[in-house]
Formats: C-alpha cells, structure tokens, sequence
C-alpha cells in the first residue's frame, strides 16, 4: 500500500472532526440577551415593605449623540410598569407619598447604549453561518474561521443596557456621588427589532432579573447576617 | 511517577527484539460518546462528533502497541442560572468541551490472527481540552492539559487481507486538573488497514 495513500484517509478525518467542534450558535437576538444580578448580602430584606420607582428612565449617552439615535424613549412607561409590577409581585407595596413618608427601598432605573462593530463573513460550511461577534471563530479574538473567497463584511450594532438599582434612602451616603446600593440587576442586549419585540424582550428580562432574586421578597425570611 | 511506569511498557514493547518485523496499522474511527461526572454536569447529553486515528504495531500475535489521538466533541445549550462570585447570570449559554485525548495504548488480543477477536486495551496520556462558553455577548475560555487514561474493551472483525473492522467501548478519564476532571464513555466504530509504517 502506498504510504501516502494510508495517511491521506487519517488526515481527512481530523479536518471533519475540527470542523464539527462548535455547532449550533446564536440564531436570535433574543439568544444575547443577558440578565446580571447581584445584592449586599449582609442586607435582611424581609425587613422592608415599602417601595417607589422614581418615574422616569436616566439615559445616559456615552457617544455624545444629539439626538440620542440609540435610546429611544417608547418602552420607558413599560419598564418602569414592570419594574412596579415585580415589586408589587414580590409583595413589596408602593409608598404614594414619599415626600412624607419615606420608603424603605427606591428603585432607580438606567439605560444606555453603544455602538458595536463586527467583522461578519458567510460560510459555506452550514453549521458556522454568520461570524458573530469579534472572536467568533476558531482562531482567536479579532480573528474568524475564513476562506480568501468569502464577502467580509464590517457590521454595526446597537447595545443596551438596563440598570435597576435598588437603595434604601435611610442608609448614609459612601461619599460625594456614592450611595449604598442594595441590589443591582443589568440586562443586555443587542437593540435589534421593532420597539414591540423590544419591550417584550425588556419584559421578560426585567421579570427574570426578580426571579432570580428571591431573597428580595419581604414576605421570605433569607439567612443573611442582618444589617 | 506512575503515568511514566506505565507509558514505558509499550514503548518498551515496541522498541523489544520481537517488534523488528511487526505489522503495521492505521485505524481511522467515528463514535458516539455520553458525558459523565462534571462533564455531564457541563454538557449534558450524548455527542454524536468523536472521532479517533490509531496508528499500531503488531509487536507480538496476541500484543499491539501503538499511539491513539481523538476528538471528542461536546455542546450543550442552557438558559439556566448560573452563580458566580456572588453574581447570578442568566442567559442562552452556548457550551462546548472539545476535547482532544494523546496516548500511548496497548491491546492484548484473544483469539488466533484472522479470526475475530475481542481485546481489551489501555491507553494512557494526556488530554487538552478546550472548554467554551458563549453567553450574551461575552465568551469565557480555557484550555487545560490532564493525565489521562482510557481503558477499552472491543472486538476486531477481519475484512479482507489487509483491513479489519473493530468497535469498542472506551471510557475516557482526564485527572483533576485546574479545578477541572473530565471523564466519558465512548462506542466506536472503525476501520483498520495495514501499511507499512508511519
């Protein structure tokens, strides 16, 4: 048998297994949706039972745009509805007179958002699709899997983010511009889609971010070293 | 200590007077393989892209010696809740162990040449493993190196002079190593054709 022939076989082998390594991938936006939590842990939040979220959506523009293109302000009414609703959920009750009685937490909400951009390239393979985003490949970050013969293409994107924060307004400021801060919750994602799709993915996103936060409950007594 | 004790017996065997006229082997094969342990905790669920070159030599009638690599490739999607440091993380995580086994093996044969022949084996090595996670916009990568052994229980069919078919079970254990211990079992299925040599 000739010797090339027999090592042919085996080296075909290892480029078919190579190209298998990383099947499957992000098919949505929904798919980069990203929700972070965390919480003092030194806080017994079952000693609260009041709440306001104060009524407007800071937006915070870090590329300087004047029309603020990134943002928009139609799903703002909606997260703050839901941010309330998850409160209310949680069994926590809206304080509706604040100037004279103070609650026990404030909820303030953020967002902000930047442009992205990504190198994309179609393969012909079918199971790698569309490079996505820098580093998505096999060869390290700024780099994909490519062929000479493949469109490269520059790709930009918006992302966003969602900041819940939550305070007690009893507890004394850490500083100039610094407040304790009781639990925080970051949602990310890419601002593809209508605003509709958008405010759904932001619903369910600010639903998970309490869900996953059950020691926020009033009404659960966590075993945490009280403040 | 003991990784090299055991490495020495078939390089021992290959480079022994009876290996001067052995016949040599290539082996080309596919398998399926099902995570356990804190591989399975990682990914779970069976993964249908392994595959593996055995190159050996016939040192003796009933004795092989030779060096296997593989690839065995695991990926599991979860939009489970994961903690770290203090920080819950919920998102579509995209999971993937890659992992690529280097051995030494031996294979002791039951039967006469010609004959179909069940054997048992034992490899052992190192493994790299490429574990992966892809969430939100966010990749978290590593690459980590195990001793590692594999015992492998199997049959070889012969077919034609020159080429035999085998399947086998193998299970593959990569030691703890960075906080991370791999471990699996695979079914393989190949072919196996004589040559004459690397």
């Amino acid at each position: 048998m000739e010797r090339k022939w027999s090592v042919l076989p085996a080296f075909a082998g290892v480029w078919l297994g190579i190209m298998s390594c990383y099947p499957g991938g992000v098919t949505s936006s929904e798919q980069l949706d990203l929700v972070i939590t965390s919480h003092d842990d030194t806080v017994t939040f079952s000693r609260f039972s009041t709440y306001v979220v104060l009524d407007s959506v800071v937006h915070i523009d870090l590329e300087d745009n004047a029309n603020d293109s990134l943002l928009s302000r139609d799903n703002d009414a909606l997260i703050l509805a839901r941010v309330a609703a998850n409160m209310e959920a949680m069994g926590y009750l809206e304080e509706m007179d604040p100037l004279n009685n103070t609650p026990d937490v404030v909820l303030l909400v953020g967002a902000l958002a930047v442009t992205k951009s990504a190198y994309a390239s179609y393969d012909w393979w079918p199971w790698y699709g569309w490079g996505y985003p820098p580093g998505w490949g096999c060869c390290g970050p700024g780099y994909g899997w490519g062929y000479p013969w493949q469109p490269v293409q520059t790709v930009s994107y918006a992302v966003g983010t969602l900041v819940i924060t939550m305070m007690d307004p009893s507890r004394p400021s850490l500083g100039f511009d610094t407040a304790p801060v009781l639990w925080v919750a970051g949602i990310n994602g890419v601002l593809a889609g209508s605003t509709s799709s958008i405010g759904t993915r932001l619903a369910t996103s600010i639903d998970q971010a309490f869900d996953q936060s059950p020691y926020l409950s009033p009404l659960v007594a966590t075993p945490t070293t009280p403040n | 200590m003991k990784t090299r004790a055991l490495l020495a017996i078939p390089i021992a065997l290959l480079l022994s007077d009876g290996a001067q006229a052995q016949d040599w082997y290539w082996g080309l094969s596919y398998g399926v393989a099902t995570p356990t342990s804190d591989t399975k905790d990682f990914t779970e669920g069976t993964s249908w892209r392994n595959w593996g070159i055995d190159v050996l030599a016939v040192v003796r009638p009933n004795t092989s010696v030779g060096v296997s690599f593989g690839l065995n490739a695991f990926n599991d999607v979860t939009t489970e809740v994961s903690s770290i440091d203090g920080v819950e993380i919920q998102g579509t995580q995209f999971r993937y162990i890659n992992s690529f086994p280097m051995m030494v093996t031996i294979r002791e044969y039951l039967g006469m040449p010609g004959d179909i022949r069940p054997f048992l084996g034992f490899g052992v090595g190192t493994q790299l493993v490429k574990q992966r996670v892809d969430v939100g916009q966010w990749r978290i990568s590593d690459n980590t190196w195990h001793v590692a052994l594999a015992p492998e229980v199997g049959v070889v069919l012969p077919f034609g002079s020159e080429a035999k078919w085998f399947v086998s079970g193998k299970y593959n254990y990569a030691a703890r190593a960075s906080d991370r211990q791999y471990s699996y079992f695979g079914f393989n299925i190949g072919v196996a054709w004589q040559t004459d040599g690397f």
